[in-house]
């Protein structure tokens, strides 16, 4: 009976049972389609298919022997004083350079907010410097700077900071843009000028933002400042090339293990931090009753009576509402344990800035030649033909662009399952939930840039070893983003079906898919946007890429091409987000 | 209905006023039309309020009275016509000057518009930014002065106790309050209020409208407020203007002998259709009489 009803209606109506085509829904279908061809043209490219992963099995022998060479991890205690420092240093140039961009991207991104500077050319210019320095890895303004200043810390602290801006500037302008213009004009309709209206209406608004988008940067400038010693700029990175370069294998798998350690440590920081300023958020609601002194409750309105009665009482001179004597009361802020909390970690913070600027003794003189030399080395980086793109550079890109793709594929096979067992409200039980955030946050923690060393060591160099490497960070960062848009789903949803006595794995993929997708889509558009920016990069320790060419042109000062080469990795990173966006802003 | 005119006149002269100009508010032939003439939000208002007057607008949604009371600051300015608030003319008045004026001419929104995670004192202070000059980040780079005479405001709202508060942890009616203390804070000489109540109960609506127009009152400062429900009118007014479709329709002195058919006849001239003068009549006849 029921069957024959359903089939009744599949010929009745032809139309309606199948989703009629708009030209969304063809872009859309469109741009996945050609995405997941993408991904099966980067796979053979990067030469992960089958044969490739026959390949690594058949060097497992090889790569076990290799393996073998690097337990127990070692750190040689003659290289101790060393390596503290070089770990010291490393905070300090992740520190300060977080510094740096905040204090530039900040005032960049207020710039290019529309609601904030109406001049469009204005906009227009900090637009396009937050632009350049978001889509030029952190590692390839630290091979320039080590070229400008010398090896040390300054180049790994102001190739952060520089880098920096890009994203700071970038949260920032979207944050203006989005605050409430209600309070802003509050305050100009008490007759404010422009910096009163910019201080009170806006910036006291975005005080939580900043911190939070401050302290977002400082976790992810943890992670890329350990590999800047690779090239010269200061740090840990120097003792991991060393060791790599005279395969001492032990002592390097003992430093990436500190690297890692230490990544963690400071991931904690900041996430007490985060709590210790941002924890108390939730807020009241405008608008809700609450208990209400009956100091003024008058009687019912009656035409004009209570008007009239204030006047006369006005006019027979009667005492103004009773005040209180004004000795008792206090006209600075109360310290409560909220403003003790926030003014003890900015203190905090203010003394480990000053500590990363002093301590690792940048000469003032330094900054100034290098700073003298910059007009002349970026004229120098300037190609004046196209003779320095050769074969070999655009192979190279092309390398570097399927490497981004198949990492993002791989990242994203393993991530959406994963992420499900790593949501408290999805995960089968309390203890696989916290086995998978666990497992989460490690890897996380883990920088791919060191990953890739490690398996270059293991496997060998090629693109192969660096998408591997590349897809394991990803995997971190991009599980992360999914199983937080998981919790978020809604519990209705979910139990409507429920009800209807779906399984576990039906009511996940009906009632919770649906809701996160549009949130996993853009996260995705998102990780392939991060992931062809670190590509670009993994060839300086071997991982494939243009990043190899990159790091040989600016070793053999062929400065030509070391600046074609930076402006190719700007116009494929900037196409890449510019294609994103697009997506993004058709699929939501 | 007639019958009231002369209570207002007997308000202005108590006032006394001292400054030449007798009118707060002068408004003449105001057109205004949004997105290219295509929408007619005012349409040839004129009106006078003398100084000391407590003037409410009313009108159902989309009549026209914010359009009109966010004329008298300069947050709009008019198609046609002009607005003269204490004696100069809105319109022609360079940026630094419509700040002087802002000054002088306090703001009541119905979103209440303040900061909600800062104190209610940074709040009320910020209503002083128009006489000094820079920014301030906060409550501490206020003078002392300043800091005593915003907890004064505070105290007149009921709300000094709670000045070192996060304005955001209060209720929507203390929010409200927060903001008139900080309107009360620019000592100005005309409040503008658009619906200062829209967005509270019934009950906190008596008591918030209590408390601006009795401030007002005491600090000698001319009131134009724009509500939606006439029974809050009348309680709060010693002169309504009735907006409909962006003309005005209806101007009437308020007072006591104001019965029950006069407000009827309000009513019904607000909305023609009358669609909901039931509903009206009900609300009415629950208050006591």
């Amino acid at each position: 009976m029921n069957s024959s009803n359903l089939g009744k209606i599949k010929v009745s109506h032809p139309e309606k049972v199948s989703k009629p085509w708009t030209l969304q829904r063809g872009q859309i279908w469109f741009s996945l389609l050609a995405i997941f061809g993408l991904f099966v043209w980067s796979i053979s490219r990067v030469d992960l298919s089958v044969g490739g992963i026959v390949e690594i099995f058949e060097g497992w022998p090889e790569t076990r022997n290799l393996l073998s060479r690097m337990v127990p991890p070692f750190i040689p205690s003659e290289d101790f004083t060393v390596i503290t420092k070089a770990a010291l240093d490393t905070f300090f140039i992740a520190f300060a350079g977080t510094a740096l961009g905040i204090v530039l991207g900040v005032p960049l991104g207020l710039l290019s907010a529309r609601n904030l500077m109406p001049f469009a050319p204005v906009r227009a210019l900090a637009r396009a410097i937050i632009v350049f320095s978001r889509a030029t890895p952190a590692l390839v303004f630290a091979i320039c700077f080590v070229r400008l200043y010398g090896i040390g810390v300054l180049p790994g602290l102001l190739a952060i900071g520089i880098h920096s801006i890009g994203m700071i500037g970038k949260l920032i302008t979207d944050a203006a843009e989005e605050i409430d213009p209600g309070p802003r004009e509050g305050v100009v309709a008490t007759g404010a000028g422009p910096l009163q209206d910019l201080y009170t209406g806006v910036w006291s608004q975005m005080v939580p933002t900043v911190i939070s988008i401050s302290l977002y940067r400082l976790e992810i400038d943890f992670r890329s400042a350990p590999i800047l010693g690779w090239v010269g700029a200061g740090g840990i990175g120097l003792i991991l090339r060393g060791y790599a370069g005279s395969l001492r294998y032990q002592e390097m798998l003992g430093i990436t293990i500190l690297i890692v350690v230490l990544v963690i440590l400071l991931e904690i920081l900041s996430a007490i931090t985060r709590h210790a300023l941002l924890g108390k958020t939730e807020t009241k609601l405008p608008g809700k009753p609450s208990k209400f002194l009956d100091l003024f409750f008058g009687d019912q309105a009656r035409p004009g009576k209570k008007v009239a009665d204030w006047m006369i009482s006005k006019s027979s001179n009667e005492p103004k509402l009773k005040t209180r004597n004004h000795a008792d009361r206090t006209l600075t802020p109360p310290w409560t344990r909220e403003r003790v909390k926030v003014n003890s970690v900015g203190l905090i913070f203010f003394i480990l800035l000053i500590f990363s600027i002093v301590i690792p003794d940048i000469a003032a003189s330094k900054i100034v030649n290098g700073s003298q030399k910059l007009p002349s080395f970026i004229a120098r980086l300037t190609p004046n033909d196209w003779s320095w793109f050769t074969d070999r550079i655009f192979s190279d890109m092309v390398d570097t662009i399927a490497i981004g793709l198949a990492a993002t594929g791989i990242a994203l096979l393993f991530a959406v399952p994963f992420s499900f067992l790593a949501a408290s409200n999805t995960a089968p039980g309390r203890l696989v939930y916290l086995i998978s955030r666990f497992f989460m946050l490690l890897v996380r923690c883990v920088p791919e840039l060191v990953v890739a060393v490690v398996f270059v060591a293991a496997i060998g160099p090629g693109p192969k070893t660096g998408t591997l490497a590349l897809a394991i960070g990803m995997f971190g960062f991009i599980t992360k983003l999914f199983a937080d848009s998981i919790e978020e789903a809604r519990q209705g949803i979910r139990d409507g079906v429920n009800s209807t006595g779906a399984n576990r794995l039906q009511e996940s993929v009906t009632g919770v898919l649906p809701q996160v997708a549009p949130s996993m889509v853009s996260n995705s558009l998102y990780l392939l946007d991060v992931a062809i920016r670190s590509s670009t990069i993994l060839g300086i320790v071997g991982g494939g890429g243009i990043g190899f060419l990159l790091m040989s042109a600016a070793k053999r000062l062929y400065f030509e091409t070391l600046g074609g080469i930076i402006f190719c990795i700007f116009v494929v990173v900037y196409l890449v987000e510019i294609i994103a966006t697009w997506i993004r802003r058709k699929i939501i | 209905m007639n019958s009231g005119s002369s209570s207002i006149s007997g308000v202005v002269e108590q006032e006394g006023s001292t400054t030449p100009e007798k009118n707060a508010v002068e408004v003449l032939d105001l057109v205004k039309t949004f997105d290219n003439g295509r929408i007619k939000a005012l349409d040839g208002v004129s009106f006078e309020v003398p100084k000391g007057q407590l003037l409410v607008i009313i009108g159902l949604s989309g009549s026209g009275k914010s359009t009109l009371l966010r004329h008298l600051n300069g947050l709009h300015l008019p198609t046609e016509g002009s607005t003269s608030v204490l004696g100069k003319d809105v319109s022609s008045l360079t940026r630094k000057e419509l700040r002087s004026l802002r000054r002088d001419v306090g703001f009541v929104f119905q979103q209440f518009n303040i900061v909600g995670r800062l104190t209610c004192i940074e709040n009320v202070l910020s209503g002083a930014l128009g006489r000094i000059w820079g920014p301030r980040l906060s409550a501490l780079m206020y003078s002392k002065n300043m800091r005593s005479e915003a907890i004064d405001q505070l105290e007149r709202v009921g709300l000094a106790d709670k000045a070192w508060q996060r304005t955001d942890t209060l209720s929507g009616g203390e929010q409200q309050r927060v903001a008139i203390a900080r309107t009360l804070m620019q000592k100005p000489q005309i409040v503008l209020a658009d619906e200062p109540v829209a967005s509270l109960d019934p009950e906190i609506s008596g008591q918030v409208m209590d408390l601006l127009v009795q401030c007002c009152i005491e600090d000698d400062i001319t009131v134009l407020c724009s509500l939606h429900q006439v029974d809050l009118a009348l309680g709060w007014a010693n002169r309504l203007i009735g907006l409909r479709s962006g003309k005005i329709v209806l101007d009437t002195p308020v007072d006591e002998s104001l019965s029950q058919d006069d407000v009827m006849v309000v009513y019904q001239q607000l909305d023609p259709e009358g669609d909901k003068t039931g509903e009206y009549l009900e609300t009415f006849e629950d208050s006591p009489s």
